[in-house]
Parts: structure tokens; C-alpha cells; sequence
């Protein structure tokens, strides 16, 4: 079991962290924000993006259970996703093994994201404020936060291998 | 606290206009002349007990609502000094509060507290004037007035059994100053400061220790946060006759990233009206 | 019909008591009495700036209030883990009941549906914001002393993509009968698309 990426993608379709771990040898060699506006982080949020078309109309929406995307597997790999109701999502590859990461995900986001992103008063609340019109997916600021990536580094690191 | 009260009675003191704060000599709503014939629901302030409810709210809601006043204060400010200044006046504010509301409150026996002596929701300070306004009234409200003047009769005596039982102020400077680090801090964040050090060094100079202040723990990096709680201890000391001036100093290790040491620079009149009245 | 009331309000029950097991056991607390008066100086400071210009006050506290919930709502969702809401029945309920408990330990009243179920009001008994005030009479036409709640309101909606108006109707303080909210939905948001893929 192990993870091999870990994504944040804000509202308007911008991935606004990555962090990619090279398998197993040598855990330190990977990299930190470096995928943002590559062809892999517009490929997976493609990807989420239409499954969950697909899946929100497939769904009974009458009953109030959303139809929602939790994990989607290939031979070799699952992708995990956890979609918060302001529309950041959390995404983690990992290897085929595991079945669920979602407390994994919902511990990012409510222990590290919102303690660090959120409350802090000298980050913007949404990553594109002020900035030039680069909306949809054609990339903005990043998280650069060092407490944030600290925190996010010593929980996920166990997992890594 | 009492003073302002009866002031609001007052009526020949039309002639003040000031143009900051409420105006205690100008009174509540019902006065206005040309509403007189509108209903009047007393002012829910007057009706209830001055005791400390024990209320709370989430710590995040203050966290929230503190940072934002720091932002907006850190916007508008263009000098460091101006900054500080501004958030240690927020302080202030709460701090020459809290010296009448803690004072009294700390005058009431604990055993009291719990018994009859005052009813939880009845009035403390404003039952006269609640009074007054009930005769003004319509029949509307009259019911909810009844009992509210029962429980004002009541409460005043238990008032003015209190006045005599107040507890008497604080003169000494290590006397004040052991008040706000137990009956203040305990008070706002629930136990007593962590320290309360006397300089070794300066005469004049105290240190109020907080290993882990509550309001800025969300804040890293920026100690000029603390002067809200400066100004809150020099407000306190201030309104008693202390004059100072209060300062945060960080003082942190491993344990505590936040530690912060409040430093209090009593003014020499205070320290020389000291050594008349106690000896040196 | 009966079916979908029960549900409801089963809904709404359970609601409740995610509401009062947060607040008890997960949320730390601090003394309201320094909640209301630094509230209550920063009110006062900005009637101050603004020379009594009680308009001016209230859209100041609304944009506080709005700064404050774009953020306030990351909180309370990694609190709560709720998803969006399906209509605005539930929305009201979540406010009422889970965001109002949370977060000021109170939980206002819902009411006055609009026909179409679009427009609600919140009636608050309690109002921590505004112990021990009583305003000057200048500010008593004008001034809406807690407007920072409907900013936060307003805020905290928008980033789940509800676009609505926050507005006070009326508040005790003005001696008026209640203290009450009004919550308008103007229109649902669109989730962004990627480019490329509309």
C-alpha cells in the first residue's frame, strides 16, 4: 500500500497544490508544486470532472444523496476524492490495495487545510483574488504555505511507503 | 457604574452633545418625543441580572471575529505605532469595564451566587428606571412589567445589602495586579495567568506570563496581535488610578511558540503614592 | 405527502442533535461577555470613523462579516462534514440548527416561508452580539448594531454557491418587536467548467 500523489483543486478548476512522491526507493527526490498547469493535472481534473457529470445524472437527486465520486480504479491504480460542499476537491493516487483513503482526505482538509489555509488571515480565502482573469483551469497562485505543506509532509509521509 | 444611572434621569442636561460613545445623559429610546405613542419593550439590559451567566460562544467565533478586527486595524493603519495603538484602544475599552463589572461581581458571596439572594434574571442597577418606564406604557407590555417590577423590589434590597458588602478596591499595586492575573484572566479564558513576576531589576516594572494566549494562537508570527490584551490590563489599571503603560514581549521555547510576557510600566506618581501611603 | 414530512423533519431532528453533540463535545469555548464587548468596541469605534454615519457602519460590519464567512464556512464544513444542501429547507435548518449552535450556541427560530420556498426568515430570542447594549438614540432608525452576521451569512453562502441577500428586518434593539433575518435566495451558482469542456 502506498500513495503516489496528492492534488488540491479550488473552484474554479485550478489545481492549487500537488505534491508527487517517486515510488518507493527514494521518497525524498519528490517533487512539490512543481504539476500544477501540466498536462496530467488538466488530464485528472478532466477526469473527475466529467465522472461526476455522469454520476450526477445517473442519480436519484430526489432523495438527497448526492450520487457522489469516492474512488475510481484502474489495473494499477485508484484515484481518491473527497469534493467539500465550497467545491475544493482532494485527490490522492495511490496504489490498487487500499480501498478507501476518504478519512485520510477528510483529515487534510479539516486539520491542515483549514487550520492553516483557512485561518489564516494573510492567505487569501480564494487563490485567484486580485489576481489576473487565469480562470478555469489555466492555473493561479499556489499554496505555498510552509506550516501547511510541514503539517501536510509529517501525515502523509507514513503512508508513502 | 451607579453615577451614569442616575444621570440618565436627568433631564437639563440637553445641552451636551457629544458626539462620541452613548450618551448616558440623553437615555434609551422611549425618551424620544415623537415615539412617545409607540410601544415600549424595555430594553432587555435593564431587566437582567448583572451576575456572569456563564455564557459561551465557539472559541473559533472570537478567533474569527478578532482576526478580522486586526485586519481591518492592520488596512487602516499606516505606521506600526498607529497599529498598536488602535488594537491596545479595543482593549482599553473592555478593560475600564471590567474593573466595575469584576469588582461587583467579586463582591457577591459565592454561596449567594447559587441561592436566592438574587434572582437569576432579575434586575440589579436599573430597576428604577425600569420602573419609569413602565408608567409611560400601554397595556401591551404591562404584563411582562409586573413581574419585572416585583423582581426589581426584590433585587434592590439585595442590592443594597450588596453596597455595603462591596468588596473595597485594590490600593496596592501587587494587590491589583493579583486580581488580574487570577479574578481577569480567570474570568475571560477561564484559569489564571500563568505568572505574575515582579522585575528584579526596575522598581516600576511587573510581568503578566500567558503561555498559550487564546486570542492570538491562530496568528503566527506577529506579537504586535497581544496589544488588544495590553491595552485591556492598562485600561483595568487605569480606570483604578494606576497609570501605565503595558507592552507584549515574546518568550517562547519548544512548549510554547506563543508565549508572550506583558510587561507593566507603573508611572513614577504611582509608585511614589505607594511609598507615602504604605511606607517604603 | 405524510412520507416526506416524516423524512423531514427527521431530518431536522437529527440535525438538531448533530448540532448540540458539536457544540458539546467538540467546539472549545470562550466567555461571551468578551465576545459582546469586543464586538460592542469595534461597533462603537466605527460610529466613531464614520461620524455617525450609521449607513456607512452597516456596510462596514457587513463586509467584516462577509471576510469572515468566505472562511468561516471551510470551518464549520471540516467541522460538520455536510454536503451541499438540496433545496433551501435544509439550508435553513442547517443554519438554524447546526451553523447558529456551533458557533454562537443559539439556535434561531425558522419562519415566514416565502410561497416558493426561497425566502426565509431567522428570528433570534438571544442574540450574544448585543448583551449589554442599549444604542444612543441617533443610531436607532438607522444603525443595524449586529449586521455582521448578515454579512457572514452572506459569505459563507456564496462559497456553496448560493447567491443570496442577507438583510435585517428587525432587531429588539431598535425597540422594535423581535429580533429577525430575512434570507433570500437570488439564484444558485454554476459550478466552473474547465475550459475545453463547454
Amino acid at each position: 500500500m502506498t500513495i503516489y500523489s496528492f492534488w488540491i483543486f479550488d473552484k474554479h478548476c485550478n489545481c492549487i497544490f500537488n505534491r508527487e512522491w517517486t515510488l518507493s526507493s527514494d521518497s525524498s527526490s519528490g517533487t512539490t508544486n512543481s504539476k500544477q498547469n501540466s498536462e496530467t493535472a488538466k488530464l485528472l481534473y478532466g477526469l473527475i470532472y466529467s465522472l461526476r457529470n455522469i454520476t450526477q445524472k445517473l442519480s436519484n437527486t430526489e432523495s438527497g444523496n448526492k450520487n457522489d465520486i469516492r474512488t475510481i480504479s484502474t489495473g494499477k491504480y485508484r484515484v481518491h476524492t473527497y469534493c467539500t460542499a465550497t467545491g475544493l476537491w482532494f485527490v490522492l493516487l495511490t496504489d490498487f490495495f487500499q480501498q478507501s483513503y476518504l478519512q485520510v482526505l477528510q483529515h487534510i482538509y479539516s486539520h491542515i487545510y483549514v487550520k492553516y489555509v483557512s485561518h489564516n488571515l494573510l492567505l487569501p480565502y480564494d487563490l485567484t483574488e486580485n489576481q489576473p482573469i487565469l480562470m478555469r483551469g489555466q492555473g493561479t497562485r499556489k499554496i505555498t504555505n510552509r506550516h501547511f505543506i510541514a503539517a501536510l509532509e509529517s501525515f502523509l509521509s507514513p503512508i508513502v511507503e | 457604574m451607579t453615577d451614569k444611572l442616575i444621570l440618565t434621569g436627568m433631564p437639563e442636561e440637553q445641552n451636551v452633545h457629544s458626539t462620541t460613545g452613548y450618551e448616558y445623559i440623553i437615555g434609551p429610546k422611549q425618551s424620544l418625543p415623537n415615539e412617545a405613542n409607540a410601544p415600549y419593550i424595555p430594553s432587555k439590559i435593564y431587566s437582567e441580572s448583572i451576575l456572569y451567566k456563564k455564557q459561551q460562544v465557539s472559541l473559533m467565533s472570537m478567533a474569527f471575529l478578532y482576526q478580522e478586527l486586526i485586519s481591518q486595524i492592520y488596512k487602516n493603519s499606516k505606521t506600526s505605532t498607529e497599529f498598536e495603538t488602535k488594537l491596545s484602544n479595543h482593549g482599553s475599552n473592555i478593560g475600564f469595564k471590567l474593573l466595575d463589572l469584576l469588582n461587583l461581581r467579586a463582591s457577591v458571596p459565592s454561596s449567594a451566587r447559587s441561592s436566592t439572594f438574587l434572582p437569576s434574571n432579575a434586575s440589579l442597577t436599573g430597576g428604577n428606571t425600569g420602573e419609569t418606564g413602565g408608567a409611560s406604557t400601554n397595556t401591551n407590555t404591562s404584563t411582562i412589567l409586573t413581574g419585572y417590577i416585583d423582581k426589581s423590589y426584590e433585587s434592590n434590597e439585595s442590592l443594597s445589602n450588596m453596597i455595603s458588602q462591596l468588596r473595597r478596591r485594590d490600593l496596592k499595586i501587587i494587590d491589583i495586579l493579583q486580581f488580574i492575573h487570577g479574578s481577569v484572566w480567570s474570568y475571560l479564558f477561564g484559569a489564571p495567568s500563568n505568572d505574575l513576576v515582579k522585575s528584579s531589576e526596575r522598581e516600576n516594572e511587573y510581568m503578566i506570563v500567558d503561555n498559550e494566549p487564546v486570542l492570538t494562537q491562530f496568528i503566527s508570527g506577529n506579537f504586535s496581535c497581544n496589544y488588544f490584551m495590553c491595552g485591556l490590563i492598562k485600561g483595568f489599571l487605569s480606570q483604578a488610578g494606576f497609570e501605565c503603560t503595558v507592552s507584549p514581549h515574546p518568550d517562547v521555547d519548544e512548549i510554547y511558540p506563543n508565549r508572550v510576557v506583558y510587561l507593566i510600566k507603573f508611572e513614577k506618581q504611582v509608585l511614589e503614592r505607594e511609598a507615602l501611603k504604605f511606607g517604603a | 405527502m405524510s412520507t416526506t414530512d416524516k423524512t423531514s423533519s427527521s431530518h431536522s431532528k437529527s440535525l438538531k442533535i448533530i448540532g448540540d453533540e458539536i457544540w458539546k463535545n467538540k467546539t472549545e469555548k470562550i466567555n461571551a461577555e468578551l465576545f459582546a464587548m469586543t464586538y460592542g468596541s469595534i461597533v462603537s469605534q466605527l460610529c466613531q470613523d464614520f461620524q455617525r454615519d450609521y449607513k456607512k457602519v452597516n456596510d462596514q460590519l457587513f463586509t467584516m462579516g462577509y471576510n469572515i464567512g468566505v472562511r468561516l464556512i471551510e470551518d464549520f464544513l471540516a467541522r460538520t462534514a455536510m454536503p451541499r444542501c438540496e433545496d433551501m429547507v435544509r439550508t435553513a435548518e442547517v443554519i438554524s440548527k447546526c451553523a447558529f449552535k456551533i458557533f454562537l450556541n443559539i439556535s434561531p427560530q425558522v419562519s415566514n416561508w416565502s410561497p416558493n420556498k426561497e425566502a426565509f426568515s431567522l428570528i433570534f430570542p438571544e442574540n450574544p452580539l448585543s448583551e449589554f447594549v442599549e444604542l444612543p438614540m441617533d443610531a436607532t432608525k438607522d444603525l443595524w448594531y449586529s449586521n455582521i452576521l448578515c454579512g457572514v451569512m452572506k459569505g459563507a453562502l456564496e462559497m456553496v454557491q448560493l447567491d443570496c441577500d442577507v438583510y435585517f428586518v428587525s432587531d429588539v434593539l431598535r425597540s422594535e418587536q423581535q429580533t429577525e433575518i430575512r434570507v433570500k435566495l437570488n439564484k444558485v451558482l454554476r459550478d466552473e467548467i474547465p475550459i475545453g469542456e463547454d
